[in-house]
């Protein structure tokens, strides 16, 4: 007559255990009280005894399976004995399934195993044999003891290898560590024996790139998306190419004072504005588009002013600027500005341009190269103005406040030559502003 | 006839004798050069004749008060020639252990002043010493301030209040820091009427300020007669001493005490000669303990870093270990420093002033008078507080005053020296019943959670 093995109660709190090895193969015969298996519980580990003599029928749960107590493990009878019934009753599953559950691998031979308490030396196949209060402890301490080695019998891993897998570290350490999400794992002691101490956690931080030192995605959209859509295109399609030139805007500063003591308040940007106005009316072609059929020349200024407004940049455009005074652009330009930066553009404000300003000397910039505005054929690129000491007529060093204004024009439309008039021209006018009466 | 050692340490105190006896412990042949005698300031003319008349003030005291403990003790007095006499032999067996020690270890001790003659040699008594290594020791000696009178006869420093072998019926303190305020604990419990002129607003300055104000209180209440933001103008014969407090006033004693500091003491090193680097009397160090020249290291006072026995000895411990080719370097930020008041003051770390600039911080506090010890020790006044970093729970100060503080702060800095967090103190089971509960109750209270109060 079959028996079942059952997975004993050692102890009023066990409700499960876990089988470490079975000490008897399949088919092998047991006596009562011979060693079978051993298991181990949260509390012991523990080398059990058959309870009954006879063939080991079947490895019901296999090693390093975990079973609630009172469940069939194993099944002891004589060799032909049919044990589908107590199959089909081991645990509610039916027979046919249950040998997968003894699949597990064969255990190393047991023959020497019988008297000793030694473990089964660690399997090739990755299993790790560990103490269950070594693996409790383990868990408590969030330590992964796949990779320990154990120094109890046979490389059983026994809670004073966890023990010492644990990195030492202080208690305020281990705040800090958790508060700036270090992985102590990783730091290197430099207390007494290694212990980590907050310093180290410390330096690990500053050097360890914390969560917040990631990176994020910014959607490519709207604006941002135009944006780069129309650069790339502008640098694809223009030959561009660009001069650089120094003006003095010591006129242009007494200009700007002038106006400022008539109690009108002018910027410089709008005194450029106004003579890339009348340069551009001298020189058409700086003023012009390249399309199929040719150049189109424009014998109107629809001037753009770039504006950076939040993740993004704009360019407004003031219509007929050539038909305009110095103050009507002005105000022209500030209510644009105004408009762009609060995003109440209307589609026509923004849209059919000739030419394009774009002033970044409020960030300090002495000089900078702009991507002309297409259809464009010109950009200009003001810089700050910044005292400067410069060498004047009569040879002598002088301080200045000296802007550099660089010209980005499209080759296929504009040769060198012309740009450099034109620009020379801005120059002029900047520096001797009564040319622009 | 000059002899070379691999070290050589100038000044016998607690900084030059823990120095050598390190250096002669890791196999560095040493020698320390001392010119009066061995234990310097502290163990002469400092902590341990204080303390030892403090104790005697002490005894007196509780008998005077046997009666409250339900003990007759009648015609109490002291003869204070005898307690002299005692602080004089406990120094004086002190001393000898140190001579033991000293020699057990194997360091060779030269009596004479030493003074530089060029990087590695120095000269003592007609004799040349010359070393691989130099520690420069030579401590500090009470300051004097530049007023008329600071010579009449009956005008003291500290030095000399400890070699009295009588006791004055009144003394004025110029000075109501650390020093001042053990001198004033000493007097006034043998029922001499004690004055204190404190130039700052409270005294104790370097205390936290809540402690010190209870010290001011505890001391007016014994009797103790004490003027803040009084800046001392001219002593006169008879020993009055002007002061400006909101005006011109003064204060008579029998002996006039003078405790406003200490100056380093270099006179006739000529450390210049050896191309040490000084600034305004001080050996300038690094952290390693290093002076500008590189062979040459300095510990203790003159270095004006902390003017504290125990920092002497552990700076002395931290150049030893450097000399013998270590790189320790040395950290001031876990110091305790004590007041022998009644009751004791005893201070680690940050003040709550000085955290709450740099840190948010959460603090606890116990009363003296809800501690069970306490009580039967007769001492109601003063309190345990704690300051703690908010989120990380660091333990970054704690002030105690209370009976036996001073032998309490230990466990304090231990704690903050292990990196423990407030946690860890108020998990801590404190035998009962202790004052030393008190620093538990304030764990606690950090969190609010102060069963005691």
């Amino acid at each position: 007559m079959a028996k079942k093995i059952i997975m004993p109660k050692q102890g009023l709190q066990m409700t499960e255990g876990t089988i470490i090895s079975w000490l008897v193969k399949e088919g092998e015969k047991v006596e009562k009280g011979q060693p079978l298996f051993e298991m181990e519980t949260d509390k012991l580990t523990i080398t059990m005894d058959s309870a009954e003599s006879g063939t080991l029928l079947k490895i019901v749960r296999g090693e390093g399976e975990t079973v609630p107590i009172t469940e069939t493990i194993a099944i002891v009878g004589e060799p032909g004995e049919d044990i589908s019934a107590l199959l089909s009753e081991a645990s509610g599953k039916p027979a046919a399934e249950a040998p997968a559950e003894t699949t597990a691998p064969e255990p190393a031979a047991p023959e020497a195993a019988p008297a000793a308490q030694a473990q089964e030396a660690a399997p090739a196949d990755g299993r790790v044999f560990i103490s269950p209060r070594a693996k409790m402890r383990a868990e408590e301490l969030g330590i992964d003891y796949k990779t320990i080695r154990g120094t109890g019998a046979d490389g059983l891993i026994v809670e004073r290898d966890i023990l010492a897998a644990k990195p030492a570290i202080t208690p305020l350490a281990k705040k800090v560590a958790e508060l700036s999400g270090v992985d102590v794992s990783a730091v290197t002691g430099t207390g007494a024996h290694g212990k980590i101490v907050r310093d180290d956690v410390l330096a690990a931080a500053r050097k360890a790139p914390a969560a917040d030192r990631d990176t994020t995605l910014v959607p490519l959209k709207g604006m941002r998306k135009v944006i780069a859509e129309r650069m790339v295109e502008s640098l694809h399609t223009a030959a561009q190419t660009s001069h650089r030139i120094s003006v003095d805007m010591t006129e242009a500063v007494k200009v700007r004072d002038a106006f400022k003591k008539a109690d009108k308040k002018l910027s410089y940007n709008d005194i450029v504005s106004y003579a890339v106005v009348r340069a551009l009316k001298d020189f058409p072609i700086m003023n012009s588009e390249l399309t199929d059929e040719g150049i189109v020349v424009k014998h109107y200024v629809n001037l753009g002013i770039a504006v950076a407004v939040e993740n993004g940049l704009i360019v407004p455009v003031v219509r007929d600027a050539d038909l305009m005074s110095l103050e009507e652009l002005s105000a022209a330009v500030k209510e644009l500005a105004e408009k762009a930066k609060n995003g109440t553009l209307g589609p026509d404000e923004y849209k059919g341009g000739t030419f394009t300003i774009s002033n970044l000397g409020m960030f300090g910039l002495d000089s900078f190269v702009a991507i002309i505005n297409r259809p464009e054929s010109g950009i200009l690129a003001v810089g700050r103005i910044a005292k400067t000491p410069v060498v004047n007529d009569n040879d002598e060093i002088v301080v200045r406040p000296m802007m550099e204004l660089t010209l980005t024009y499209d080759h296929r439309v504009v040769d060198g030559a012309p740009a450099a008039q034109f620009l020379a021209r801005v120059k002029a006018y900047l520096e001797q502003p009564y040319l622009l009466l | 006839m000059s002899k070379h050692y691999q070290a050589a340490v100038v000044g016998g105190g607690p900084g030059g004798y823990v120095a050598a006896i390190r250096l002669a412990q890791l196999g560095v042949k040493t020698v320390l050069i001392e010119k009066d005698k061995l234990g310097g300031t502290c163990l002469n003319r400092g902590c341990i004749p204080t303390k030892s008349l403090l104790h005697s003030a002490e005894v007196y005291k509780t008998v005077l008060e046997a009666e409250k403990y339900g003990v007759t003790a009648k015609d109490a007095a002291f003869d204070y020639a005898k307690i002299s006499a005692r602080k004089d032999s406990v120094v004086a067996k002190l001393r000898k252990g140190i001579e033991y020690l000293e020699k057990k270890a194997g360091v060779d001790v030269i009596y004479g002043a030493a003074s530089f003659v060029d990087a590695h040699t120095l000269a003592v008594n007609d004799d040349t010493v010359t070393a691989d290594n130099i520690i420069v020791a030579t401590g500090t000696a009470p300051a004097r301030i530049p007023i008329p009178g600071i010579d009449l006869p009956g005008v003291m420093d500290s030095d000399a209040v400890l070699a009295m072998t009588g006791c004055p019926k009144s003394v004025v303190i110029i000075g109501g820091g650390v020093i001042g305020v053990e001198f004033a604990t000493l007097f006034s419990a043998l029922g001499v009427k004690v004055s204190i002129v404190e130039m700052m607003d409270e005294i104790l300055p370097t205390p936290d300020q809540e402690i010190a104000a209870l010290m001011h209180k505890k001391l007016t209440q014994g009797g103790v007669e004490i003027f803040t933001g009084a800046k001392v103008e001219k002593i006169e014969p008879g020993l009055k001493v002007h002061f400006n407090q909101n005006g011109s006033k003064s204060v008579s004693g029998e002996a006039v005490v003078v405790a406003i500091g200490r100056r380093p003491v270099t006179d006739g090193l000529m450390l210049e000669k050896a191309g040490v680097s000084m600034n305004r009397g001080f050996v300038v160090v690094d952290e390693y303990l290093r002076t500008s020249a590189p062979h040459i290291y300095a510990i203790g006072d003159v270095t004006g870093k902390v003017q504290l026995a125990h920092v002497a000895s552990a700076q002395g411990l931290v150049a030893a270990h450097n000399i013998a080719g270590g790189t320790k370097k040395m950290r001031y930020d876990i110091i305790p420093s004590c007041v022998y008041s009644e009751p004791e003051i005893a201070s680690v770390g940050l003040t709550e002033e000085q955290a709450r600039k740099t840190h948010s911080v959460k603090v606890g506090r116990f009363s003296t008078a809800a501690n069970g010890r306490s009580m039967i020790m007769g001492e109601s006044a003063g309190l345990v507080k704690i300051i703690t970093e908010e989120k990380t729970g660091e333990i970054l100060g704690c002030h105690i005053m209370a009976p036996r503080a001073t032998d309490m702060i230990g466990e304090v800095a231990a704690a903050m020296r292990a990196e423990g967090t407030i946690e860890e103190l108020a998990d801590t089971i404190h035998a009962h019943p202790t004052v030393s509960e008190m620093i538990m109750e304030a764990a606690h209270d950090v969190e609010k959670l102060c069963v005691h109060q």
